[in-house]
């Protein structure tokens, strides 16, 4: 069969197989999947951490230098999603994608970002401060939360890396993303908000870390946004 | 080692060490980097093929609907892509990011952009037979340009280990998004003087109108054609 007949037979296949799915507890590996429609669902908070401003970087700085911040971010990111039992789940270029599930995942999620914010305020621009002095350059970032349900399934075309996550949790978390021209650092959705625990809605003397704002590209969805970090 | 102390020890160390460049033919392997500041630089092209509209398609249609049209399109997608010898390097959510390399790399873009769109194509006849009462259409841009990579590992575990450093990675992806009811296909100009007639012209008629980029003030070209692999 030659490719054309080859895509056209896979194409029909996926539109009519009816899909086997399975509630799921924890990320799962692709082998757990079949090639078929097959899926598991989740429950599931979606963090997006978003290097800002990365094309006028790559066009500014040097090769080497914007390797060094895209390493830095994501060294940074990657550790703190993990200490918090978020596991990544998709990277591409200048953002990446992590799953969080179980009880405490709408408060690991708002803690994460509050962390890789301190992370980049703290240790990424201060390094770079430190090497190359003022004024050279400011890592801007944006980490964007949702929660909804979503189905994991596997496309079988590209290695290890090849399952999709499909659920409104992974758009809305990669678009809040986009918020945030006015400097906040952290956007979160009410889904998120509403079931986390006190620690990551109040600072320890008192002080509401969120602010209640309506998404308005998006039927004016209640959204919560910080500039607050927290200490590694 | 705290945790804390643990991330600033790796980020100093980032961002202090001096860098060991080569330049390479092929994408490297994972192994054949080192994490420290080693990398390989090459001149290639890049191409992003993006679902538009999946916002819309997760939201408003069931979620198995909806992994059905990410599935073909994405399936569709990569393997005409390694058809066309080019090498994938990043899959996230709702789009693929692909390189090309060497001999023929401008034109085997460009002819992907063009199966893609008849994939595109063929993906919604085969939806429309099946689910005959559907209103969705799928909907998709590719975004194409080349320069200079710059390319390192990154470190993060479970995930492509890969950065893509380069401006051609990032115009790319944004090319996407000038995406409308008729172009589909979009390349920068450099990408494009270095095309083969054969993913140019067709009969004698040019598959690829002359646009200007207003936000980059880069001259872009953009095709509405469709090419059957």
């Amino acid at each position: 069969m030659g490719l054309t007949e080859d895509l056209r037979a896979t194409v029909k296949r996926i539109f009519q197989s009816n899909w086997t799915k399975r509630e799921g507890r924890v990320v799962p590996e692709p082998e757990d999947l079949g090639l078929g429609n097959d899926a598991v669902t989740l429950d599931a908070a979606i963090l997006y951490a978003d290097l800002k401003g990365s094309t006028s970087m790559v066009d500014s700085q040097s090769r080497q230098f914007s390797a060094e911040v895209y390493k830095a971010y994501l060294h940074c990111a990657g550790k703190i999603i993990t200490e918090l039992d978020g596991e990544i789940t998709a990277y591409d270029g200048d953002r990446v994608m992590a799953v969080f599930l179980g009880d405490y995942k709408r408060t690991n999620a708002a803690k994460c970002a509050l962390k890789i914010n301190w992370a980049v305020k703290n240790i990424v621009n201060t390094g770079i401060v430190d090497q190359y002095g003022q004024g050279k350059y400011t890592v801007r970032q944006i980490v964007g939360v949702d929660m909804t349900s979503i189905l994991v399934a596997r496309t079988g075309v590209w290695g290890n890396n090849d399952l999709v996550w499909v659920g409104p949790a992974a758009n809305y978390a990669a678009k809040l993303c986009d918020l945030g021209a006015n400097g906040h650092n952290s956007y979160i959705t009410h889904r998120v908000y509403d079931g986390m625990a006190d620690e990551v809605k109040t600072s320890s003397d008192g002080r509401e870390m969120w602010e209640a704002r309506k998404w308005t590209a998006m039927n004016d969805l209640s959204i919560y946004r910080s500039n607050w970090t927290w200490v590694l | 080692m705290g945790f804390s102390e643990d991330i600033r020890e790796e980020v100093k160390k980032i961002i202090r060490e001096s860098w060991a460049v080569r330049e390479g033919k092929k994408i490297p392997d994972v192994d054949e980097l080192k994490l420290s500041n080693d990398a390989v630089t090459f001149e290639a092209v890049v191409l992003y093929a993006d679902l538009a509209d999946s916002t819309r398609l997760v939201t408003g249609y069931k979620p198995e609907f909806a992994a059905e049209v990410y599935k073909t399109y994405l399936i569709s997608a990569c393997r005409i892509i390694t058809r066309n010898s080019g090498e994938i390097t990043a899959f996230d959510g709702d789009r693929v990011m692909a390189v090309f390399f060497e001999g023929g790399k401008n034109t085997n873009a460009a002819k992907t952009a063009l199966n893609i769109s008849w994939a595109t194509k063929m993906v919604n006849e085969e939806l429309k037979a099946f689910y005959s009462s559907m209103e969705y259409t799928v909907k998709q841009a590719v975004g194409i340009d080349s320069g200079k990579l710059f390319v390192a590992k990154t470190g993060i575990r479970g995930a492509n280990d890969l950065v893509w450093v380069g401006g051609a990675a990032n115009y790319a992806a944004k090319l996407c998004a000038l995406r409308d009811d008729t172009y589909t296909s979009w390349m920068t100009d450099s990408v494009f003087g270095s095309v083969l007639d054969e993913a140019k012209v067709s009969d004698g008629r040019p598959m690829w109108t002359q646009k200007h980029w207003s936000e980059y003030g880069r001259t872009v070209y953009a095709s509405s054609w469709w090419w059957e692999p």
